[in-house]
């Protein structure tokens, strides 16, 4: 995270430029490998749906029951249930992907105002500030969201546990690594925001800005993507 | 008070003066003990998953507390803040003027972090070894109990990933961080402080991966096999931690190298003029950046299905261990080339300099690297022949893994292209090299004949197979690594490896390989299972003669170490170029300053213009 003015050596201000531009198109496509992963396991598990459970399960919904609460209704003569899941709301899904983009794109239009004018500086600061905001927004309700997610107490042979479906098992990789997305984000744009009000990021000393924003775009890009993918392709 | 202030601004480091590798264990240990504790306070104690989220959060607290400790996390709170590191804080960090000190701290400089790189590489390569004589003790005859077998399988799984995760970084740790950027004409690398961030961040994964062994069994071997890594003990949970914490660092560590090489060449330094050995790391960098995130997926839902009941690979939930497969191996087989391809960077440069020959066919080579690197990504179902999974695959996985034997076979013939009619000197180096071309080709052409499927469900999961990625990773790449060793310590340290001992390590280690490993392949080829902690009586002599070469080979390493630990205290000086080489790195003085070059060279030709006119 050098900036120019405090880099090493004295190099040309475009060579550091172009340095750090590679790095995070290189970080992206690391960090699309690892979406891409998370990706493939999800339909991969719904293709192969093993034993009928991608969506199904035999046991007692759990959610928000200790473990003994759950074994003293099976103790009490409750008897397990198959049980087919419903998928998580694709409204409140779009509703994550909007809070998302909407993010990236308040960033960016802050980045614009910054790079046109000198008063362009606390612009950016309140942009920043907002798109920081938005992302905790995303934050607060991805967990809402991860919340939704079924758990349910299962007995097998002499023990009993807690278990998710598969889909269940995949919204919540999704979610989770949404979750340290969004976490890595908010961290820059209120740093960014930070910087901007001290003075560090200026009119003519942005570059910064646009690695956080292609990184912010690309974020934005694969929530969509994963949203599309977990609300269309879903069924048992 | 305020000249004090002044004094320490023109100094610069400010709270990082205060840290190092003490503080570092210190404070990983501190919030490790914090996490551990309120991990017990507040989560349920009733969960089955209780212990495995106890273990986890407990080694991300050691993580933290240890990239907190040694100064890896100021610059981003100074970055936050908006407080920018000042020219002194930059020339604190780059370790000017604190003589031995700075290799014990978070220092950016890349020839520390080199330095650096060569003792976690020995640290790494050194516990395996001693685990791999622990392993080989206990194989030493029918029946014997050197270890029990719960110990014994911790010891498989943490020797596999131990000298795996040392490979990795035994060439492209110290050499491209030590040596690459002034081969390509640059002060330093391209992200410094990054830099220093992906050495830590690997030792801290150290630590983890060796307590896995002291808290609870692994059963399922270093490929982590679901769903049995759903019913390991809590070892497990440190031992993909440390997985986790260690692409992270590779991660890191190859986009700075990638970003090193494209961007900060000196004038003349065109792509065309790179050493070889640049070209090998920004492959074998570009190759980690495509695998190793499917390593951490894999550990990372693992630790899922233990901590949380996820059924990612537990069939029982809906989950499927071929998923596990998949993913493993989708990172499993380009990681043998991230392994390989720097060590081949490195032969390649010795071959050149010690045949007094140019490189033979440089753009075949290139063209050969590029094409393992392509192909290692569409060969990883072959790990699955006996798997039942996807069997009219099995065809086309068999034919990717039977052409990559081309580009293999290219850079081979580049080697002995660029060493035919060569004008040999015989030192240290090209010995190791030499003996890179026997083991290579065993390794190789045993890899072509498990590639085909009707010899693969004879010979899968029988020490056959051992042997075979053995001769690749110890009689390959670590021959490899050591040739390396031998040709630039003299960089390194102004001084050469003792010949006398390094050409009786040498022996030692290649008569052990060979006595260790084809004794192994008669293991397999007569039906000897692999991860057996005892056998039959027809395994019996040849498994004694495998214990006893690989008595061999650690007695030739120790013989190696004994010759580095003395030759960097009082070998023979060596000067700044002693083996007359044409890269960059050996036009520079010895030690090399802090900023490498005091003006910036510019390149004419390339680095392998030997026997040219004028060159």
């Amino acid at each position: 995270m050098n900036d120019l003015k405090t880099t090493s050596h004295h190099e040309a201000p475009e060579l550091v430029d172009h340095r750090q531009r590679l790095g995070i198109w290189l970080f992206i496509a690391g960090d699309l490998i690892t979406t891409g992963a998370l990706m493939f396991t999800y339909l991969y598990l719904r293709a192969v749906n093993t034993n009928g459970n991608w969506m199904a399960i035999t046991g007692l919904p759990a959610n928000g029951r200790s473990a003994e609460e759950v074994q003293g209704v099976l103790d009490a003569g409750g008897s397990m249930q198959h049980i087919i899941e419903a998928p998580l709301s694709a409204g409140f899904a779009w509703i994550l992907a909007l809070v998302m983009v909407a993010s990236a794109a308040v960033f960016w239009f802050g980045e614009s105002r910054l790079r046109a004018d000198e008063a362009g500086r606390q612009a950016f600061v309140k942009f920043s500030t907002i798109a920081g905001l938005a992302v905790v927004a995303f934050i607060v309700l991805s967990i809402v969201q991860l919340r939704q997610v079924p758990q349910y107490w299962r007995v097998e042979h002499d023990s009993s546990l807690w278990i998710y479906t598969t889909y269940g098992s995949c919204m919540l990789a999704l979610g989770v690594s949404a979750v340290i997305h969004a976490l890595i984000l908010a961290f820059l744009a209120f740093g960014s925001a930070t910087r901007a009000a001290v003075g560090v990021i200026t009119h003519d000393r942005w570059f910064q800005v646009r690695l956080i924003r292609y990184f912010w775009v690309w974020v934005a890009f694969s929530t969509v993507l994963f949203t599309f993918v977990v609300t269309t392709l879903n069924a048992n | 008070m305020d000249s004090t202030l002044e004094q320490h601004h023109k100094v610069g480091g400010g709270f990082l003066r205060r840290l190092n590798f003490g503080t570092a264990a210190v404070s990983g240990l501190a919030f490790g003990f914090v996490a551990w504790a309120l991990s017990h306070h507040f989560l349920d104690d009733a969960s089955q998953g209780f212990a495995d989220q106890v273990t986890v959060l407990t080694g991300c607290g050691w993580v933290v507390g240890f990239l907190f400790g040694i100064g890896a996390l100021t610059g981003l709170g100074k970055w936050f803040t908006g407080r920018d590191q000042s020219h002194a804080d930059e020339m604190y960090l780059a370790g000017k003027d604190l003589g031995r000190k700075r290799y014990f701290q978070y220092t950016t400089d890349h020839k520390v972090v080199g330095v650096q790189y060569i003792i976690a590489t020995m640290v790494l390569l050194g516990a395996g070894g001693i685990l791999a004589m622990g392993i080989r003790t206990n194989l030493l005859t029918p029946g014997n109990h050197f270890v029990n077998q719960q110990v014994y399988n911790g010891f498989l799984g943490v020797h596999g990933m131990l000298m795996i995760l040392g490979l990795i970084v035994a060439v492209a740790g110290p050499w491209a961080n030590f040596i690459l950027p002034i081969q390509v004409g640059a002060r330093d690398m391209a992200f410094p402080r990054l830099n220093a961030l992906s050495l830590w961040t690997l030792i801290a994964a150290i630590p983890l991966l060796l307590g896995s062994l002291a808290i609870g069994a692994m059963d399922m071997g270093w490929v982590t096999q679901g769903p049995i890594s759903d019913q390991a003990g809590i070892g497990f949970d440190l031992f993909a931690m440390s997985i986790i914490t260690f692409t992270i660092s590779t991660t890191v560590a190859g986009v700075n190298t990638i970003c090193t090489v494209l961007t900060m060449r000196t004038k003349g330094m065109t792509m065309e003029r790179l050493p070889i050995f640049a070209w090998a790391s920004i492959f074998a960098a570009g190759l980690g950046l495509y695998a190793f995130p499917f390593f951490l997926v894999v550990m990372a839902l693992n630790l899922a299905d233990r901590m949380v009941g996820t059924s990612f690979f537990v069939a029982s939930g809906g989950g499927t261990g071929w998923l596990q497969e998949n993913l493993f191996w989708l990172m499993g087989h380009p990681e043998v080339y991230v392994i390989l391809l720097p060590a081949v960077g490195a032969i390649l440069e010795i071959a050149s300099v010690f045949s007094r020959k140019p490189l033979f066919s440089y753009r075949t080579v290139i063209g050969g690297m590029a094409g393992l690197c392509g192909l290692s990504a569409l060969v990883w179902a072959h790990h699955m022949f006996t798997t039942g999974w996807a069997p009219t695959l099995g065809g086309p996985f068999m034919l990717t893994t039977e052409l990559i034997s081309i580009p293999t076979g290219v850079i081979f013939l580049v080697l002995l292209g660029t060493i035919w009619r060569g004008n040999i000197w015989m030192k240290m180096p090209m010995i190791w090299v030499f003996g890179f071309i026997v083991n290579f080709i065993v390794g190789g052409i045993t890899g072509i004949y498990l590639s085909d499927i009707p010899v693969d469900n004879q010979m899968h999961g029988t020490m056959f197979v051992v042997a075979h990625f053995h001769y690749v990773f110890v009689g390959s790449v670590l021959f490899g690594a050591i040739g390396a060793l031998f040709y630039w310590f003299p960089k390194v340290s102004g001084r050469f490896i003792d010949e006398t001992m390094g050409r009786i390590s040498f022996w030692l280690v290649f008569i052990g390989t060979h006595v260790t490993f084809i004794s192994m392949f008669v293991s397999g080829l007569r039906g000897m299972s692999r991860r057996y902690s005892s056998y039959a009586m027809i395994f019996e002599h040849t498994n004694f003669i495998t214990t006893i070469g690989a008595y061999l080979i650690m007695s030739g390493m120790l013989v190696l170490l004994g010759a580095v630990v003395t030759s960097w205290r009082s070998g023979e000086p060596s000067g700044p170029n002693p083996w007359g080489g044409k890269s960059l790195e050996w036009m520079v003085p010895t030690p090399v300053p802090l900023e490498n070059f005091e003006v910036l060279p510019v390149v004419t030709s390339d680095p392998y213009t030997y026997g040219e006119a004028k060159s």
